[in-house]
């Protein structure tokens, strides 16, 4: 038993005493940061329940039911801060990759704690592969709102399809290295890839001419 | 059909449908630099990225657990994503056109409603069929009222492939409900959906090959590709495989005709 609770109170509280002596974006940046581990605690509450409630082995569970509540738990603060906040473009990816970061470091720190970080590998895995894989997903699925919201069909079918296309890419990384062997090492390499490919879309495709403007 | 050749059928259709998929997004993708408004193409390549996602989720779950059933099908996620994003994708290139499609759209909720009350009475799942029959009714509705809108069929074709769709529902709900029809009336309900969806498809590639109004072609290549997924869920055996087969013919009209739509003049 990691005392979950406990460690997210012992990470949080530097971050927020911080948020008396910055602003503006920063300070932003670190209220998501922040967001995103309270959202992985409740997501680990809500799977722990779910995979209980439906007699669900730990093995399953990831699998089948983390995917879908992780990526929605993600989503409902970026909703939040999109529609209540009224925030820019460029902040709500801003956000996003904050959310996606908390998410990341906290789930990373409550793995270490429980299984040690002796074996370098296994470190790697855990900040090269499931931690790009959560900020790939979220930051996917912010720019997706983002020109939604722009170009007037930020409606349920637009979000939902979104946050379905980052639940089905969560799935499959979390199928694929359930098991040691080859699906293992593709699914390691699945996160990099899908950020690399992204970010070269980014830069082939974006231009001052064109819809989707260099402000992201 | 033997066990064997079912499993190698899903798994050749599942690799050509993602080869497939990634070829139109490999001739979508260029088109990004070539015009303006480049929505509707990330629409579009996020739908076919969803589609690519499920069909690879269900290979590699096929392959790593062959012997177990998913609980809950994160693949069927994927295709939901691909539903609502396709559906987004023309609603948002129909934007503009000024009609209703009230009748159309009747009877696509009726054979939407229909065709999940058959897939809850044949597996009994009935929350997963209702997660993804409702985004899936509501693409279909799109397609049909993308059909009206752009004046793609005459009065005798949306009567023939009205009548042939809710003949084979109802035909399906009779099979279910008198065992002892099933045996011949399952086979006439999918021969009949088959024959509606090759009239669809035929009619989506005479679109492309006679370069009819763009909004026309996608209208018609999006509603194949549409249709051809509720002929696979309603179909079996062989008639589940020709229609997947024409859906992926259907992905590459589709890949075209919105090529074709968003180029610039």
């Amino acid at each position: 038993m990691i005392y979950a609770e406990n460690i997210l109170l012992c990470i949080s509280i530097p971050l927020v005493f911080s948020l008396f002596f910055v602003k503006g974006n920063t300070r932003r940046f670190i209220v998501s940061f922040l967001a995103g581990m309270v959202v992985c605690l409740l997501s680990a509450y809500i799977d722990g329940f779910i995979s209980y409630a439906g007699g669900m082995g730990e093995n399953d569970t990831q699998i089948f039911i983390a995917p879908v509540i992780e990526e929605l738990m993600k989503l409902l603060p970026i909703l939040f801060l999109l529609f209540i906040f009224a925030l820019d473009d460029t902040e709500v990816v801003h956000v996003a990759i904050g959310i996606g970061a908390g998410f990341a470091t906290f789930e990373n720190c409550c793995y270490i704690l429980s299984f040690g970080a002796n074996s370098m590998s296994y470190v790697l895995i855990r900040g090269m592969a499931v931690g790009v894989m959560h900020l790939v997903s979220v930051i996917a699925v912010s720019v997706g709102l983002v020109i939604a919201r722009r170009f007037n069909v930020l409606s349920v079918p637009g979000i939902t399809g979104a946050v379905a296309l980052s639940m089905t890419f969560h799935a499959l990384y979390n199928l694929l290295v359930s098991e040691p062997g080859v699906t293992s090492y593709i699914g390691y390499v699945l996160p990099i890839g899908t950020a690399a490919v992204m970010l070269f879309a980014y830069n082939r495709f974006k231009s001052p001419d064109t819809s989707i403007d260099s402000d992201l | 059909m033997s066990a064997e050749l079912t499993s190698l059928l899903d798994i050749i259709t599942s690799v050509v449908a993602i080869v497939v998929g990634l070829l139109v997004i490999g001739f979508t993708v260029p088109s990004f630099k070539k015009r303006r408004d480049v929505v509707p193409l990330a629409l579009f390549v996020f739908g076919i990225t969803s589609y690519i996602l499920s069909n690879a989720y269900w290979i590699a779950y096929s392959y790593m657990r062959p012997e177990s059933r998913m609980p809950f099908a994160a693949n069927e996620i994927g295709e939901i994503a691909t539903y609502l994003l396709l559906a987004t994708t023309l609603n948002l290139i129909l934007a503009d056109l000024k009609g209703n499609a009230r009748i159309q759209i009747l009877f696509t909720v009726l054979f939407s409603l229909g065709s999940i009350g058959l897939w809850i009475l044949w597996t009994g799942e009935w929350i997963q069929d209702l997660l993804g029959g409702i985004p899936f009714g509501y693409l279909l509705c799109i397609c049909a009222r993308g059909l009206k809108l752009t004046d793609a069929l005459t009065k005798k074709q949306w009567r023939m492939l009205t009548g042939l769709s809710m003949i084979a529902i109802l035909l399906s709900y009779i099979g279910c409900l008198i065992p002892k029809f099933t045996v011949w009336l399952n086979p006439t309900a999918n021969v009949m959906l088959v024959l509606a969806l090759i009239g669809l498809f035929v009619k989506a590639m005479k679109g492309i090959k006679d370069n009819a109004d763009p909004r026309r072609q996608l209208a018609l290549a999006m509603s194949s590709y549409a249709f051809s997924f509720a002929v696979m869920f309603l179909g079996e055996s062989y008639f589940y495989y020709i229609a997947n087969f024409i859906g992926i013919c259907s992905a590459i009209l589709t890949g075209i005709s919105i090529n074709r739509e968003v180029m610039e003049e």
